[in-house]
Formats: C-alpha cells, sequence, structure tokens
C-alpha cells in the first residue's frame, strides 16, 4: 500500500504544490491522477519517489521510502529518465544491475512489440519511440508501484490505444499503476479509480465502478468535481460580440 | 587489459564520452608537464648564470660566495599548468552532472536507484582520478626539479636554506 498523509509540498517562490494530500493506493490498482495544469499531479510523483522535498508522510507498506525499498517504484516521466546517448542495450543492462527484479522477458517482448532497436542510440528515436522507451523501462523495472506521468505526450492514437491494450494483457495481479493524464476519455476504461487533483488538494477520488453504478462518465465526473461551467465560453464570446 | 580499460566508464556518467576526456585529459597532463619542463630549465639556467661572472672575460667564472636562490623560488610558478588543469578537472565534475540534465532528466533515473551513492560516483570519481593524476605528475616533476637543482648546482653554491621561500 502506498500511503500519503498531509502531505504538503511549498516552492521556494512560495507557492503550494501540495497542500495536505491524503492518498491510499492498494496493489494491483490502476489509477488515474487527474487535474489542470499547475493542480499538483507530476509534484506529487516526485514526492513519491523522492525527487522533491515535503512536508508530511509517504510510505510504502507502511515504511518510509528509502533506498532500500525504491526499486517497488518506478517512473516514466514525459521529462524522459533514459540516457538520450545510450542504446537500449546499454539501458537493459544497466537496469539490469541496479535493479534486483528487472523483467529481462518484459523488457525484450515490449522491444519487439514495439520494434525498437536494441543497438541505436535514444537520441535517434522518434518522440513516439522516446516515449514507448522510457514506459518499456518503467515497466520492465520490476516495480510494484508504476509512476507515470503524461507518458504518451507526443504519441498519435493508434501507439496510444496499441498501449492501454499491451499495459493491461502485461499486467500482473500484484502491480499498480498510477497514470498522471490529461487524456480522460481514453483511459477511463483503463483505469479502476480516478483521482483528482485541484490546487494541490484531493478534489475527488472515485472507482470507475461506483460511476458505472451512478450512469456518469469521467468526463461528467471531472466537470462536476471542478464545477465546469459549459456556457462560459459562449457568455465570453457574446461579451466580446457585444463589445465589438 | 580491455577489460579493465572499459571498468574505467564506470567512474564517468553513463554515454559520457569518457574515453575522448581521458585522452584530452592525458594531453593536457602531458603539456602542463613539457610547460613545466621549460620553464624550470629556463629559471635553472638563469639563476645558474647568475653564478658567474662573464663580464670582460671570455670564460665565465664562478664567483665565489654567490649563492643559487632557494628550490622553490628557482621553481616559480612552472608548475602552474597543472594547478591549472587540476582546476579544469574540478570543473568537469559540474559537466558530469549537467550531463544527466541534457535531452532527459536521467538525474531522476539516477537519484531514485537502490544504490544512491551512484549518481554522485559517476559525477565526481572520473574528476577525482584526474586530479589525482594531475597532482601526482606535478609531484613527480617536483621531486625530479629537485634532484636537477641539487645535482647541477656548482658545488659550494647552494643556498644554506634549500626551502626557503616556502609558505611566503
Amino acid at each position: 500500500m502506498l500511503e500519503l498523509k498531509d502531505v504538503h509540498k511549498t516552492f521556494l517562490k512560495g507557492s503550494k504544490a501540495l497542500d495536505g494530500v491524503n492518498l491510499a493506493i492498494g496493489p494491483g490498482e490502476i489509477v488515474g491522477l487527474f487535474g489542470e495544469n499547475g493542480a499538483g499531479k507530476t509534484t506529487l510523483m516526485k514526492c513519491v519517489l523522492g525527487l522533491l522535498r515535503y512536508q508530511g508522510t509517504i510510505t510504502l507498506d507502511r515504511a518510509p521510502i528509502t533506498p532500500k525499498n525504491i526499486a517497488r517504484l518506478s517512473f516514466a516521466t514525459c521529462e524522459h529518465s533514459y540516457f538520450p546517448a545510450l542504446t537500449a542495450k546499454a539501458h537493459r543492462d544497466f537496469y539490469r544491475e541496479h535493479f534486483p527484479h528487472f523483467r529481462e522477458k518484459r523488457f525484450a517482448a515490449l522491444m519487439d512489440f514495439f520494434q525498437l532497436p536494441m543497438g541505436k542510440a535514444i537520441r535517434g528515436f522518434s518522440t513516439g519511440q522516446k516515449n514507448q522507451f522510457e514506459v518499456i523501462l518503467a515497466l520492465s523495472q520490476g516495480a510494484d508501484y508504476i509512476l507515470m506521468d503524461e507518458p504518451f505526450a507526443g504519441n498519435d492514437i493508434f501507439n496510444r490505444e496499441d498501449f492501454y491494450k499491451v499495459l493491461l494483457g502485461i499486467l500482473e495481479p500484484e502491480e499498480t499503476i498510477l497514470l498522471s493524464t490529461h487524456l480522460l476519455e481514453e483511459v477511463q476504461h483503463f483505469i479502476g479509480r480516478a483521482v483528482l487533483l485541484h490546487q494541490g488538494q484531493v478534489a475527488g477520488d472515485v472507482t470507475t465502478l461506483e460511476l458505472e453504478e451512478q450512469g456518469r462518465s469521467l468526463m461528467d465526473f471531472v466537470k462536476e468535481t471542478y464545477q465546469y461551467k459549459a456556457d462560459r465560453v459562449s457568455r465570453a464570446l457574446g461579451e466580446l460580440t457585444d463589445r465589438e | 587489459m580491455k577489460t579493465k580499460w572499459k571498468s574505467l566508464s564506470r567512474l564517468f556518467p553513463l554515454g559520457w564520452p569518457w574515453e575522448n576526456e581521458l585522452t584530452l585529459s592525458a594531453a593536457a597532463i602531458g603539456a602542463s608537464a613539457l610547460m613545466a619542463l621549460c620553464l624550470f630549465a629556463y629559471r635553472f639556467g638563469k639563476a645558474v648564470d647568475s653564478l658567474y661572472d662573464n663580464f670582460y672575460r671570455r670564460e665565465p667564472v664562478l664567483v665565489p660566495g654567490r649563492l643559487m636562490p632557494s628550490y622553490p623560488q628557482v621553481l616559480g610558478n612552472s608548475l602552474f599548468l597543472f594547478w591549472l588543469s587540476a582546476l579544469c578537472f574540478i570543473l568537469l565534475s559540474i559537466a558530469h552532472f549537467l550531463w544527466h540534465r541534457w535531452g532527459s532528466r536521467s538525474d531522476y533515473l539516477m537519484r531514485r536507484l537502490p544504490r544512491q551513492s551512484e549518481l554522485w560516483k559517476r559525477c565526481l570519481a572520473g574528476s577525482a582520478l584526474l586530479v589525482t593524476c594531475t597532482v601526482l605528475a606535478a609531484g613527480v616533476l617536483f621531486g625530479l626539479f629537485f634532484i636537477w637543482y641539487y645535482a647541477l648546482t656548482p658545488a659550494g653554491h647552494l643556498p644554506p636554506d634549500l626551502w626557503a621561500g616556502i609558505g611566503g
């Protein structure tokens, strides 16, 4: 269980990125993390991974996250965390050396599925291939909790669809995904739970089963939670037109 | 031998052109040694010349009572290129760190490795090795130059305090 208790993060300029986040994610869950730009999604993931300092408590199976258990977490980020000058083969060797549960078979199968070359430096890959490789590394690390921050930014729709299917096909029951994305409609059938962040706080937390029972879509839920005013565009346009 | 050489790559960031760095660093240390040799030879020659009186004479003659400057004074700034090289090697560790933010954020991966020292090892170890080699090379030349100074100074013209001038 990954637990966040009263997690706060304030940046040097004084802006609050996380403002008392409480969240618990159990093994095997596939959780979508949603929110507007600046809601705190990336900050939350970086705090979990220890890449940012924070106030509050983050534990993994009730133990603080330290070098002893950090390998149980993996991270795929749209900023990319691979080495551009290295080949896929060199990455595999490095991961194999540093992560005791590296899934070599899964790595090979995914590289094969996406037809990525093993001997070419990653900087020579296309944008889509780079994203694929980033996600492949996160999925192959052998982690129990896989954190993904906008991993498909720049990938085309077919590519993304392929990935959702592959993900659902390869994940083992104990593997947990925390996926941050703006592609609500695309992932709504892939996730089991949606967590909404707004101004650094958890504004909504619902399972897709609950939504189905209520006959609501994920988009409806998000709009309601954010109190989205559907007429704001037409009103703004109307005001602009009147002025002219 | 080849495996041992390759294992040096572990002292540098992943994907970093470490072989080029080592080649260029060896060239920098070599150039520092050559520069030190030329400077010391020039300064030593000038100091020895000052022991002779060749004014109005065909053959220069050693002037009794004239003494060589102390070794640190003769050495002067002959080794300065070594210190400059060492400073560059120290600054290289910053470049090693920034490499992890060039084109991607591989520092994220390095910082979440179970072996937490890996990032710092790869940023600092290569530089530390080069600084050590530089200091060692400077130390060896310091010793050789002293032997040169001691052995080639005309007998009876060494100063009473060979090390005068160290520490200001």
